[in-house]
């Protein structure tokens, strides 16, 4: 142990002489603060916990601020409401979780350990019906003998129905721990990506060691530590490093570290997991006060990809189960020394160490230096090394009992004896924090030197240094940090520096495996944040959860915000003593990510609300918008959907407008979405063979055709047409919905399937913004504005041409005469440049026509009234024969899905066919979902015929139509059937017809 | 003469935009053509390219540039090459074919939205959304890479240390856009 | 996730589309007299090896090309990544 000169630090007295007024103040409020120490030079901070006005300095922690001012009760216990005090002093904290932020910045359930304090900050205790000290549920402690272990699933078992509207309810009010605002975050939160060579997590001395050495060999490296201060336990212990005080060495080395552009230095960055292929996630803390953060994210989700990660992540002191062990006052040995040593707060006057190893002597040690006073060191060991005359020590002793219900105010000895005291430290060994050793399915190994897990095999780019280790020890924790560095400096073929490891004496430890009072007949915790006892872990093991996992999940044991990092081992050791087995044979939980919590909103990052997503906007967006279109989303693309005219109210008024004037004259429709994949090589043409089921080698130059793709299990994938405009030269056409699916099935038959096939594939959807133009005058449209010298008469630009143009004096274009409305029809297409132009051109060059512009509803009617298959019958479900496009499929070839879709299952005459349907009764609108099944018959599964996949009113025949498929229905023409809704509750008698409402002959289309 | 015209809209049309340390610069003078070759292509399309520019072939995940007349020629995967320089006319297929002869050829110029990054701050700003690792020894001057951020697929060129080329889908050109200004906002 | 792309170095598997198994790539040959036993079997039959393996994914938001990723779908380790098609541009 380390001989310090005693720090002439006092407990300040209450009733202490006169002092300035503004220390008077401070001592007044500051009553645990010790009276001399480096925080007392920083600014004082105003912060509130339970509406009371306290005072604390830059530099403290919610947790140590609250203490330096006597806040010794903070919360109440999950499940029986007992008063709960501070018990750590990091991460690891099982009680003081409190509320902070209001309104809407309300952010409940946070270790008030790892706040960092500053001004404005507001805190509350939660878990507690009416006042933190008069907490109605606290009767649920005087029914513990009915709450162990197991007791919901038991008692709340019956009268079922009283579950949901009682039971659940009740549990929770009286369960929950803090609660939400019931607001939206109005905090915001991003994400980012970082690369290193190495990534060092822990800031400790193993970790600041290892980055030293990393860094002076020129490695990029990043160390990231979840504290705001780098140092780790230094900064909480008086050790020495190279001469000079820990806290000092850890000071230097960051701004040595700081000084080289090769190392990121990451404070209030919590690692919390470690992912596949060396990634790991990192959550960055920027702003603590709402009031501070203008706008500007809370919260940074780090995603780290390294090439090697050193875990410097140290250890954690876990508790001893006893009677009562839970009392405010009652803290982790070592988190007394924190207090003390790093914010010069003592929280207690009459300080009792009850310890299974020489770690907590050093607690009585330090205080005892700054003259705080040691009332007695009680240790369950029978032979100590150590001594000291002036504090009375207990050998071979425990406590079995503590009294004091919001303060601990005795201990009962196992001898028998009753101590006075304030404050109680407990020190039952230190546990290596391996969890993120564990995340890929590491398996910690038990180490019996120091009573406690060590990371077992790791993946190859994962080193583990210091305390996490299990090098308890300073001289080889530093060593190791240096060690594990130059290992990764080799193997990243760089040249370690000639720097020697820091240097530091190893302090005694001497654990012993001492868990729990076995002579305890009070209620001994064991998981301080789930009220978890000895008890509950015994009835558990009896009742037969003997799997750790099981007992986990049956008793709570090690859930919740702190993941039991102080009762897991403690736990696992009681249910070991309970099955005759060893602690490393009863094994452990499986640990995964997030090692700390991570807030919901922090996952999100930017993706809330409209940017949950990106937004595709049409090249004629912006004149759409000026003709008032109402929009509509069609995956990633805003579509216009109509254009309403004024004193239109109804959008069938202005969808069958456009629809009538678009058959009687012309109508415009951007149709821009569908993808268009430009496909040249000299073997374009055998390539469309094989991924269409018909055949476009033969196709001539200039000309268009309708293909048909197909999955290779023979369903159709998407259909559309493909232009030749060169012998080696195709633009292919796919839906809006498949544009990257088709782009991507291609890529694959053309890299995977034919490869020595000649063929090269590039997208041109962005590239042409096209327009349809179709109705009767679509043709005197175009001539209005395409370049003299091309003629697109019917004679010269026949149904299905293709031609490269220009229009609009020298503007480059495409031209392709086809029709998915049924009526003479155009698309054209121009450089996307150009998009928003066009669309205004051909409006104006229209207005002689009386041109309207229609919108996706109209484009959707139409197809229905020429009865096109579109997305409700392209599934995925449906095959080239239920379309009745197997005459599509080419004989004379092999493609993709040739050989799957002729099973027999799919070619049986009983398949559903895609046919028309109108209701009987004109008046009556179709329901697209509805199933067909015949007169008479019941309407169950059993008579299910098909279904409704499209219907639309049709204004050219003024009444409702519809797209389905049902059962031999191409046989079944004039057959009327029931279209049942049993959902909606409709049932409406239908008649069977051909899906071409209209023009069945197609002699619009070649006019 | 046709009565009618068609004028050229920007994607974006917001010119420049400045931040502390970091300048959005709207990119609209460019042609873009990319070029696809057949094995057999391969020796003479090289020699065609060393004739008419003076260039060898990049590497896949790399850019050169022409001293004759500043043309880019960009791979980003195999047996296809970006042409990018100073637009000429609307037919720039029709011009780079008749520089270089074989290949097949396709306008992409329409595609993208073209902004410049530059600045101090220009890294800060895109390890926010970008996952490849940007410093100067894996991404070199004159790299060139397609990834995605926040959903898009992005093509990024390094001009130097701290400027870049990301060209975006013109159709959610605005919505990059906005995450470029928003990672701006969010580093300051 | 990381695949380490054989032309460009790692990239994050955000860029990459999954397909299969990359027996997907042997498409049987449709004039087979057991055609169409075979493309049952090459539709939908899979082995499933407890190490080792090989499958198809598309670097979509990258260089477009179809990778062959030998991957330990126990460890996750991936051993191999390899370009299904052949390209003459070795991107050299």
């Amino acid at each position: 142990m380390n001989k310090l000169n005693p720090i002439e630090d006092n407990i300040i007295q209450k009733n202490q002489s006169k002092q300035t007024p503004a220390k008077l103040e401070l001592n007044n409020h500051q009553i645990n603060r010790l009276k001399s120490g480096k925080i007392l030079n920083n600014k004082k901070i105003s912060f509130k916990f339970n509406e009371e006005k306290l005072q604390g300095y830059e530099g403290d922690t919610l947790s140590s601020a609250l203490l330096a001012n006597n806040k010794i009760v903070v919360g109440r216990s999950f499940k029986y409401h007992r008063p709960r005090g501070i018990f750590s002093a990091g991460t690891e904290e099982p009680n003081a979780l409190l509320e902070i932020g209001k309104n809407e910045y309300q952010e409940p359930n946070v270790k008030a350990t790892t706040i960092k304090l500053f001004e404005g900050l507001e805190s509350r205790s939660q878990n507690h019906l009416g006042s933190l000290n008069f907490d109605l549920l606290a009767i649920n402690d005087f029914l513990h003998p009915f709450l162990s272990a197991g007791f919901y699933y038991k008692t709340f078992m019956w009268p079922k129905s009283f579950w949901e509207k009682f039971y659940e309810p009740a549990i929770r009010r009286a369960a929950g721990l803090g609660s939400l605002s019931g607001m939206p975050d109005p905090s915001t939160y991003d994400k980012g990506f970082l690369h290193c060579d190495v990534l060092i997590v822990g800031g400790g001395p193993a970790g600041l060691s290892a980055a030293l050495e990393a860094g002076r060999a020129n490695l990029k490296v990043i160390i990231a530590d979840d504290d705001f201060l780098f140092g780790g336990r230094l900064n909480s212990e008086n050790f020495i490093i190279d001469d000079q005080i820990g806290s000092e060495w850890s000071k230097k080395s960051v701004e040595e570290l700081s000084n080289m552009s090769n190392v990121r230095i990451m404070p209030r960055t919590s690692i919390y997991g470690s992912f596949d292929h060396g990634i790991f996630g990192g959550l960055e803390i920027k702003y603590d006060n709402y009031i501070d953060q203008i706008g500007k994210p809370r919260q940074i989700l780090w995603k780290i990809y390294t090439k090697f990660a050193i875990i410097c992540t140290g250890s954690t002191e876990r508790s001893i189960a006893f009677g009562n062990n839970d009392r405010p006052g009652i803290m982790l040995s070592g988190a007394i020394r924190s207090y003390v040593n790093r914010w010069s707060v003592c929280p207690g006057k009459n300080v009792v160490i009850f310890t299974n190893n020489d770690d907590g002597w050093r607690t009585a040690q330090d205080l005892k230096n700054k003259n705080i006073n040691i009332k007695a060191i009680i240790d369950s060991r029978k032979n100590i090394n150590l001594n000291d005359k002036e504090i009375p020590i207990f050998k071979n002793t425990s406590i079995i009992d503590t009294s004091g219900r919001k303060q601990i105010s005795s201990v009962t000895l196992s001898s028998g004896e009753v101590l006075k005291c304030d404050c109680l430290g407990v020190s039952g060994g230190w546990n290596p924090n391996v969890h993120l050793t564990c995340h890929q399915r590491g398996k910690p190994i038990w180490e019996k030197s120091i009573n406690a897990f060590i990371p077992g095999k790791t993946p190859s780019n994962m080193l583990v240094a210091g305390t996490a280790a299990g090098l308890l020890q300073l001289g080889e924790n530093l060593k190791s940090g240096h060690t594990k560095a130059q290992q990764v400096i080799l193997s990243l073929g760089f040249k370690c520096s000639s720097s020697t490891p820091p240097k530091a004496e190893n302090e005694s430890a001497n654990n012993s495996s001492f868990w729990h009072v076995g002579a305890s007949k009070k209620r001994s915790w064991v998981d301080l944040q789930n009220d978890v006892t000895t008890k509950d872990i015994k009835i558990s093991y009896e009742e037969g959860f003997r799997s750790v996992e099981h007992l986990k999940r049956y008793s709570t044991l090690g859930m919740a915000t702190d993941q039991g990092k102080t009762s897991n081992i403690l736990g696992l050791a009681v249910l070991a003593e309970y099955s005759g087995k060893s602690i490393p044979d009863t094994g452990t939980t499986i640990f995964r990510p997030p090692y700390n919590p991570v807030p919901i909103g922090a996952f999100a990052g930017r993706s809330r609300g409209k940017e949950f997503k990106p937004v595709r906007l049409t090249p004629s967006h912006k004149e759409a918008e000026n003709l008032s279109a109402t929009f509509v989303e069609a995956g990633l693309w805003l579509r216009a959907q109509w254009y309403p005219l004024k004193g239109e109210t109804h959008w069938r008024e202005s969808v069958d407008r456009e629809v009538i004037q678009t058959r009687k004259s012309v109508g415009v429709c951007d149709v821009t979405t569908l993808g268009k994949i430009d496909i040249q090589g000299q073997d374009a043409a055998e390539f469309l063979d094989c991924v269409y089921t018909n055949g476009f080698s033969k196709l001539d130059v200039g000309k268009v055709r309708y293909g048909l793709m197909l999955r290779e299990d023979g369903m159709v994938m998407d259909d559309g047409t493909t232009a030749r405009f060169d012998l080696n030269h195709f633009v292919m056409t796919t839906t809006t919905a498949n544009a990257v699916n088709v782009f991507r099935h291609l890529e694959f038959c053309r890299q995977c399937l034919y490869p020595n096939l000649d063929v090269h594939l590039i997208s041109a959807t962005e590239q042409w913004a096209q327009f349809a133009v179709a109705g009767p005058n679509s043709r005197k449209l175009l001539e209005k504005i395409i370049d003299k010298e091309y003629d697109i008469s019917n004679l010269n630009f026949p149904y299905m041409g293709c031609k490269k143009i220009t229009v609009c004096n020298n503007i480059p274009a495409r031209l392709f005469r086809i029709s998915f409305s049924g009526e003479l029809a155009y698309e054209i297409a121009v450089p996307s440049r150009y998009g928003n132009s066009m669309f205004k051109v051909l409006m104006d060059a229209g207005s002689e026509f009386n041109v309207v512009a229609y919108g996706t509803e109209a484009l959707g009617v139409m197809r229905i009234e020429k009865g096109h298959a579109a997305g409700n019958e392209l599934n995925g479900q449906t095959t080239a024969q239920n379309l009745g496009l197997e005459k599509m499929m080419s004989k004379k070839k092999d493609f993709v899905g040739n050989i799957l879709a002729k099973r027999s299952e799919l070619n049986k005459e009983s398949i559903v066919k895609l046919v028309g349907f109108k209701p009987v009764n004109k008046e009556i609108e179709l329901k697209a979902g509805a199933h067909f099944i015949s007169l008479g018959k019941e309407t169950c599964t059993k008579n299910d015929e098909g279904w409704m996949s499209s219907v639309a009113f049709s204004p050219s025949l003024n009444h409702s139509i519809g797209l389905g498929f049902i059962k031999n229905g191409n046989n079944r023409i004039g057959e009327i059937v029931n279209a049942v809704d049993p959902l909606r509750k409709s049932n409406v008698e239908v008649e069977i017809v051909s899906p071409h409402f209209l023009d069945p002959e197609g002699e619009r289309l070649r006019e | 003469m046709n009565n009618f015209n068609l004028v050229a809209e920007p994607p974006l049309g917001f010119n420049q935009k400045k931040f502390k340390n970091l300048i959005l610069f709207e990119e609209l003078e460019f042609s873009l053509i990319s070029v696809s070759l057949s094995d057999n292509h391969y020796t003479l399309f090289k020699k065609n390219i060393f004739k008419s520019f003076k260039l060898d072939l990049p590497k896949v995940g790399s850019t050169k540039i022409s001293t004759v007349d500043n043309t880019k020629i960009i791979a980003l995967q195999p047996n296809q090459y970006l042409f990018m320089y100073k637009r000429i006319s609307d037919f720039p297929v029709d011009e780079i074919k008749s520089n270089v002869g074989i290949g097949y050829y396709s306008d992409q110029s329409d595609s993208w939205s073209i902004i410049k990054i530059s600045g101090e701050n220009t890294i800060p700003a895109l390890e926010r959304i970008c996952p490849i690792d940007l410093s100067i020894e894996k991404f070199k001057i004159d790299g060139a890479s397609r990834t995605q951020m926040e959903h898009l697929s992005v093509i990024l060129i390094r001009i130097a240390v701290n400027e870049f080329i990301l060209m975006s889908p013109r159709s959610s050109s605005h919505s990059f856009y906005h995450i470029l200004t928003q990672s701006a906002q969010n580093i300051l | 996730m990381v695949i380490n792309h054989p032309l460009l170095g790692p990239r994050d598997a955000s860029e990459f589309v999954y397909l299969g198994d990359a027996s997907l790539m042997d498409r049987p040959n449709w004039l087979d007299k057991d055609a169409g036993q075979k493309f049952y079997k090459y539709q939908y039959l899979r082995d499933n090896p407890h190490l080792e393996h090989k499958e198809l994914w598309f670097h979509e938001q990258g260089d477009r090309s179809w990778l062959i990723v030998t991957r330990n779908i126990s460890t996750h380790e991936i051993l191999t990544v390899e370009l299904a098609k052949k390209f003459f541009d070795k991107g050299v």
